[in-house]
């Protein structure tokens, strides 16, 4: 009795494994043929359609500051954003590995530093994009910054848990629906104001600098170490941009700002044409009015920088 | 421990496994119920098992010296023992700041002034449940109907039980601790319908307890912004979190049980198809129900005596039985209202109309039973607002909202705003069909589906992609822990 019921369980529990697991095959391919955001950027990398001669990695801080469009322009060559919203480098290191996977080797990686890429991911934002690539390569990564990735591996379908859309976005893909995406070339653009929020942040400190105190910068450090012997591994020039940023901002990072600033520089100079530029002293750092927050650059900044950036790139690098 | 929690997960087949398969005599198999049902209590707070163990004490010691006892003074005063002990304990742990609130309130109404004195008291889970399954095992020992066992473990393991321990069913010690002294042979047919009532158990609980919570919780915490519609759409969310809830945890307790053997009572049969207030009585939490009619209703007079007699002991009943949910005067009135209900039908001589079951061969009830299984879950919901609420005011205020608020016929809070409603409305229509369609049995698996393999598969296959696919990040515990 005993014998047959444990038989039982146990086909029962593989029958029903066996059929979650075939149908997160299928939704994790239908999100793979997925045209919307937040998954038709990682599509393009998988699919390797990008293939652009220059590429733009990092944060929200990338995702809203290089203009792919300006830059084409400008340099008549094909770059791409691949910025991730909302990622410090751990996490970065996924959309790396995946482009330089499937894509053909850029001639220029633009790497974003600054501060928060060296702040510990706590959350995964937007956790659903890395739905359809819980691979092994991106396990470790994954694991490190949220307890559930283990459980999510092995059960198949525990992944979707709350996200009950995930059959209309499986259908999205297969169908070959559009919905609206305001990406152009991976980047967005963002024409708000300065909405006020770091006068509030002002405030709060009240006359106190930002101290960073939750950061290992040191530990973080050699993960960026790593991270960067990947970029420059596949690329011939590898430029580290520090983008624009508020100067009122920048002041309150001033207890670790300049340390941190040498440290990207040292490591630049450890690797053969990979370069720190640092545009945080750039004019643009000086005006409210390029600014929608004192960490991001609105549209009309972003297209001044982007400008610079080509200037930049064509300094940097000669183009074959 | 939390049924829906990855400890109990792993805490599960371990039992199961050492129950089955290193301990096979029923003394040795009780000292390891014990010992886990120990463990899956302390896992919660050690300190309340201190608790536990002085309340067995107590009915153990009381139960044998009541056996050996003729006098009958003497009987009464050990029987009366136990219940102070017990409802003693019950009653300073639960009770205590309620009763010095409303002293102090109602000697403010008339002016005099005392100082405040309330007592910063951590209610033990399940206190309430385990009290009134020993206090049964000592009077049942008093009526002569139980014989008092001198096998302490036994007796320890039935108190204890963990698939019952905190939230019910409340069993009486004639049917379950005779379970504890014969030898337990595995049921296959018996374990299969066990692994069943837990699934389906997780799906009320996972699926429709916990996904009404949220959207429940924002419509009573908000009331006074949303519309009449909204407030309605709230009250009835909170009866299928309440059921989903309750009889979730009943539904896994049953059927973990099962795979030990054992054979706890039903604690609801589809109590939302009641016909009448009287016949939901009978189907929800059948096990307290029966307690107090055993316990209080009867000795008090039950429906002997006149119409008075007989209505004051309904509303002492359902009173005592609010009361006995939580130390707030919403439970009172919830409790009181339910009386108020259950009035008419006692006094037209009607509360014993529906005793049958369900009539399962029909495909759908006729318009008379379908316009009485509606008026009956109304008025369920109606009253449910008090059992919600964080205290009368609150309650009175939400009803009158409801009134009085907009006639708006969209139901709109912060909550459906920023989700999708729909998925919540699919389960609830598949919930409702399939207990529907299950009525005359005790799981889902109703008879269509036990005739057909690959039906019966696929529903399994579908119930647990729907239970995985609303499992939340950190476990919700279950409303009735805290009665």
């Amino acid at each position: 009795m005993m014998k047959q019921f444990l038989i039982k369980m146990f086909h029962l529990g593989l029958l029903i494994y066996l059929i979650l697991w075939c149908l997160q095959l299928v939704i994790d391919a239908g999100l793979k043929l997925n045209q919307n955001n937040p998954f038709y950027e990682w599509n393009m990398i998988d699919k390797g359609a990008i293939n652009a001669e220059v590429v733009f990695f990092g944060s929200s801080r990338t995702y809203k500051h290089y203009n792919p469009e300006i830059i084409d322009k400008k340099l008549h060559l094909n770059s791409y954003n691949l910025g991730n919203d909302g990622t410090a480098i751990d996490i970065q290191r996924i959309r790396n590995k995946a482009y330089f996977a499937n894509n053909k080797t850029p001639q220029v990686i633009v790497q974003n530093v600054d501060i928060t890429s060296l702040f510990p991911t706590e959350k995964l934002y937007k956790k659903n994009q890395y739905f359809p690539r819980y691979t092994i390569r991106n396990f470790e990564i994954l694991n490190a910054v949220d307890d559930a990735i283990f459980i999510e591996y092995i059960i198949p379908m525990y992944k979707y848990r709350g996200y009950l859309n995930v059959f209309e976005l499986t259908l999205q893909g297969y169908l070959s629906t559009k919905t609206e995406n305001k990406n152009h070339k991976g980047f967005s653009v963002n024409n708000s104001s300065w909405d006020g929020k770091f006068e509030q942040q002002k405030q709060q400190l009240n006359g106190e600098k930002l101290n960073f105190s939750h950061v290992n910068f040191k530990e973080r450090l050699l993960v960026f170490d790593e991270m960067l012997a990947n970029l420059n591994a596949h690329s011939n020039t590898v430029l580290l941009v520090w983008a624009p940023e508020y100067y009122e901002r920048q002041e309150l990072e001033a207890a670790v700002l300049s340390n941190i600033k040498n440290k990207y520089s040292e490591a630049a100079d450890k690797y053969k044409n990979t370069y720190f530029i640092d545009f945080t002293k750039d004019s643009l750092s000086y005006h409210k009015k390029y600014f929608y927050n004192s960490y991001h650059l609105n549209g009309t900044g972003a297209a001044i920088f982007s400008e610079k950036i080509a200037d930049t790139i064509a300094k940097y690098h000669v183009f074959k | 421990m939390l049924f829906n929690s990855v400890e109990f997960l792993l805490f599960l087949p371990v039992v199961f496994a050492m129950y089955w398969f290193v301990f096979k005599k029923p003394i040795h198999q009780n000292i390891l119920i014990l010992c886990a049902s120990y463990f899956f209590y302390g896992w919660w707070d050690w300190r309340f098992l201190f608790l536990i163990i002085f309340s067995t004490l107590v009915d153990y010691s009381i139960g044998l010296l009541l056996h050996n006892e003729k006098v009958i003074r003497k009987r009464k005063i050990l029987l009366w023992t136990s219940i102070f002990v017990n409802l003693g304990l019950l009653g300073y742990l639960k009770y205590y700041n309620f009763f010095i609130n409303n002293f102090i309130t109602a000697f403010d109404a008339f002016g005099v002034e005392i100082s405040e004195s309330t007592l910063n008291i951590i209610l033990p889970v399940g206190i309430s449940f385990y009290t009134f399954q020993t206090l049964s095992y000592t009077i049942d020992v008093y009526r002569k109907k139980v014989i008092p066992t001198n096998n302490f473990i036994a007796f320890a393991a039935f108190v204890t039980f963990f698939p019952q321990l905190v939230a019910g069913p409340i069993e009486r010690a004639a049917h379950l601790l005779p379970q504890f002294y014969k030898k337990r042979v595995f049921d296959y047919r018996n374990a299969v319908i066990g692994m069943r009532l837990i699934l389906w158990g997780f799906f009320q609980k996972i699926v429709i307890a916990d996904g009404c919570a949220p959207y429940v919780n924002d419509i009573f915490e908000n009331y006074m912004n949303y519309s009449s519609i909204t407030l309605i759409f709230g009250s009835v969310l909170f009866s299928f979190q309440i059921y989903g809830d309750f009889a979730g945890y009943s539904n896994i307790a049953i059927g973990v049980s099962r795979l030990f053997g054992f054979d706890l009572m039903r604690n609801f049969k589809y109590p939302y198809f009641s016909r009448d207030i009287a016949e939901f009585w009978r189907r929800w939490h059948i096990s307290l129900s029966t307690w107090f009619r055993d316990y209080l209703y009867i000795p008090i007079g039950g429906s002997k005596g006149g119409k008075y007699s007989q209505v004051r002991n309904v509303f002492v009943i359902f009173i005592v039985s609010g009361f006995w949910h939580g130390a707030n005067w919403t439970f009172i009135v919830w409790g009181a209202l339910n009386a108020l209900y259950f009035l008419p039908l006692l006094l037209l001589n009607k509360n014993r109309t529906h005793l049958d079951d369900f009539d399962s061969k029909t495909l759908f009830p006729t318009v008379k039973v379908f316009v009485q299984m509606c008026t009956t879950f109304i008025l369920i919901t109606f009253a449910w607002i008090f059992f919600r609420s964080d205290n009368i005011t609150v309650a009175i205020d939400f009803i009158k909202h409801i009134f009085v608020n907009s006639n708006y016929l969209k139901i709109s809070s912060a909550y459906t705003y920023n989700h999708n409603i729909r998925p919540l409305a699919v389960y609830l229509v598949f919930f409702i069909l399939l207990e529907w369609f299950s009525r005359d049995r005790e799981q889902f698996v109703n008879t269509f589906f036990e005739r057909n393999t690959y039906l019966r598969y696929a529903m399994y296959v579908i119930i647990t992609l729907v239970i995985i696919l609303n499992i939340q990040n950190e476990a919700s515990g279950f409303i009735y822990f805290q009665f």
